[in-house]
């Protein structure tokens, strides 16, 4: 429905970009990779509004949904762009990543649906709305 | 060098553990000169099954994360393969395909921007489509059909099946270098690849795995 707010939680590896390095095989300069951090361990939760990652150790970190720019599957993992930030990437050892992506498109479609901001036409590279 | 010899040895990887591939429409590829190959994305093998088995180089986009370990790193670029970040905008990813056209090659991009899960056609990334109608050259709709019964996307091994690669005859977009004559020609050239490729697909018979699936609803 659309008024009635949820949570939904799942345990997660999540993974935060460090930096980027460059690919450049001989001369050619072919471009960016992100490099990753290790793995944490902790819990992904989505409720009204807002996504949050609860590591067993360290502090927690929240994500308005509007503060999210892109949002992909790629492989086993989920990607979440936040604005201003790196790339996190979440693996579901208990979960699917193609439900969290479905759950979480559908959570941030029904975001700027309600706030009267447009339809989300892309969830990557970025997301864009009409 | 690395790029033929890999090749011909996906092409004798397929022959001994592979099932049919059936290859249309070569005659549509350019001989010489730059052009897009637009392709659907059922499975990981799709670029290394149109890369084997075209004549011609590809340069082929690739997301960022295959270039993360070592050895897929130094690989990469040697097949060809270069990196996009699909979690932004990647201007560098753009300027490398725009560069290559110009130097005349080849340049193939899988266009609904990730595999389809269910193995039917996605929506195509809009971005793909700015630059194809930046660049101004032949686009060549290619679809690769059942080869999400080999190899798909939630499967952790593959399993023989027949696969047909379908090239398209070039489609045709004019150049449009500035923003504003771009945008408005944006959704009518995604409806019509959107069309060759559904078509092209419907053509080629639906893979057995989707046969017992119910219409997707939109």
């Amino acid at each position: 429905g659309e008024s009635a707010p949820v949570e939904v939680t799942t345990a997660v590896e999540a993974r935060f970009q460090l930096g980027a390095a460059p690919i450049r095989p001989g001369r050619v300069f072919y471009g960016h990779i992100e490099r990753l951090g290790p793995p944490r361990r902790g819990r992904l939760t989505l409720r009204a509004g807002e996504v949050m990652f609860q590591p067993l150790e360290g502090e927690e970190r929240r994500w308005p949904l509007d503060a999210l720019t892109a949002l992909q599957s790629s492989s086993g993992t989920l990607q979440i762009k936040p604005r201003r930030e790196g790339v996190v990437s979440f693996r579901f050892p208990d979960s699917s990543v193609r439900l969290w992506e479905e759950v979480l498109r559908a959570s941030i479609r029904r975001f700027y649906r309600s706030a009267g901001k447009g339809e989300v036409l892309e969830f990557q590279p970025r997301i864009v709305l009409r | 060098m690395l790029y033929s010899l890999c090749s011909t040895l996906a092409r004798l990887l397929w022959r001994v553990f592979g099932d049919e591939l059936k290859i249309r429409g070569l005659e549509n590829l350019p001989r010489t000169g730059p052009f897009f190959l637009i392709a659907n994305h059922q499975s990981i093998i799709d670029p290394i099954l149109v890369q084997a088995h075209l004549p011609r180089v590809i340069y082929t986009m690739a997301k960022s994360t295959q270039f993360a370990s070592p050895i897929m790193g130094w690989l990469m670029p040697r097949i060809k393969s270069f990196p996009v970040r699909r979690f932004e905008i990647d201007p560098q990813a753009v300027r490398f395909a725009l560069r290559r056209i110009a130097e005349g090659e080849g340049v193939g991009i899988y266009i609904e921007g990730e595999r389809s899960w269910d193995g039917r056609l996605q929506p195509l990334r809009l971005g793909t489509i700015r630059l194809l109608l930046k660049a101004g050259v032949p686009v060549i709709p290619c679809t690769i059909q059942g080869s999400y019964d080999v190899w798909p996307r939630w499967a952790r091994a593959p399993r023989p099946a027949p696969v047909s690669i379908t090239l398209g005859p070039p489609l045709r977009f004019p150049r449009l270098d500035d923003r504003r004559s771009r945008e408005p020609a944006v959704p009518v050239a995604a409806e019509t690849i959107m069309a060759v490729l559904r078509a092209q697909l419907e053509a080629a018979g639906q893979p057995a795995a989707l046969k017992s699936l119910p219409p997707k609803r939109v």
